[in-house]
């Protein structure tokens, strides 16, 4: 796991190392404003958000991929949203599914729902999609210096 | 859209009509390579990457099922009842 700083954070857990790479790439472009912290697989992530101090600023968006080990990402998503201070933070699933019970899911626990890119070029739409899940204010500051 | 008329796109083409249009069945690694399948229409295509997921090396398609055979354990049959 990478250590958060005090720029706006999105974690991200994913147990397949070409995605985070793939999103670690495309958040770059974002780095000065934008940190990634990755997790390689739900246990690791649900363990971090359980021990989340009050203190530590909350992340402006959590993404999740759906098929990891230990505990796959609906499965964190519904803990998630158990914890008070994460319970209206944005978190999308992010996965190479297209099965509509999964979007149906992720509606229900007010979650986004995007699907992994097959490309680089793919990518640059979806890093976008993933900004829009962000609060307005966090929306404004990351594309007002890009 | 047929097999052959998939065939003569360019493979960003492909990799858009996979990933507006296509059907994930399952993913899989050789070697540390990712390889995806999908359906689309009345055929498969399965896509081999290089080194990382950005950037595919080749698109296999064909209409044999034999392409599912390394995806059967992970299809879960309870998403396909509903």
């Amino acid at each position: 796991m990478t250590k958060p700083s005090s720029k706006h954070f999105v974690f991200y857990a994913d147990d397949d190392p070409d995605d985070l790479q793939l999103v670690r790439d495309s958040f770059q472009h974002y780095a000065q404003d934008v940190e990634l912290i990755t997790y390689s697989d739900g246990g690791e992530a649900l363990g971090f958000f359980m021990n989340y101090s009050d203190e530590q600023p909350l992340p402006c968006l959590i993404i999740l991929d759906i098929n990891m080990p230990v505990i796959n990402g609906k499965d964190l998503l519904v803990k998630l949203r158990q914890i008070e201070k994460f319970r209206s933070v944005p978190v999308v699933l992010f996965t190479t599914s297209t099965q509509p019970m999964d979007m149906i899911f992720a509606k229900k626990y007010n979650a986004g729902f995007v699907t992994k890119p097959l490309n680089v070029k793919q990518m640059e739409t979806i890093i976008d999609q993933f900004i829009d899940h962000c609060t307005d204010e966090v929306q404004k500051l990351i594309r007002k210096l890009h | 859209m047929t097999q052959n008329e998939f065939r003569l796109l360019p493979q960003a083409e492909q990799l858009d009509l996979l990933y507006t249009m296509g059907v994930f069945i399952g993913k899989r690694k050789q070697d540390n390579i990712s390889i995806l399948l999908f359906q689309l229409d009345s055929f498969y295509a399965e896509v081999h990457y290089q080194k990382h997921r950005c950037f595919a090396s080749y698109i296999l398609c064909s209409r044999s099922t034999d392409l599912l055979e390394p995806y059967l354990e992970q299809i879960e049959l309870e998403d396909l009842v509903y």
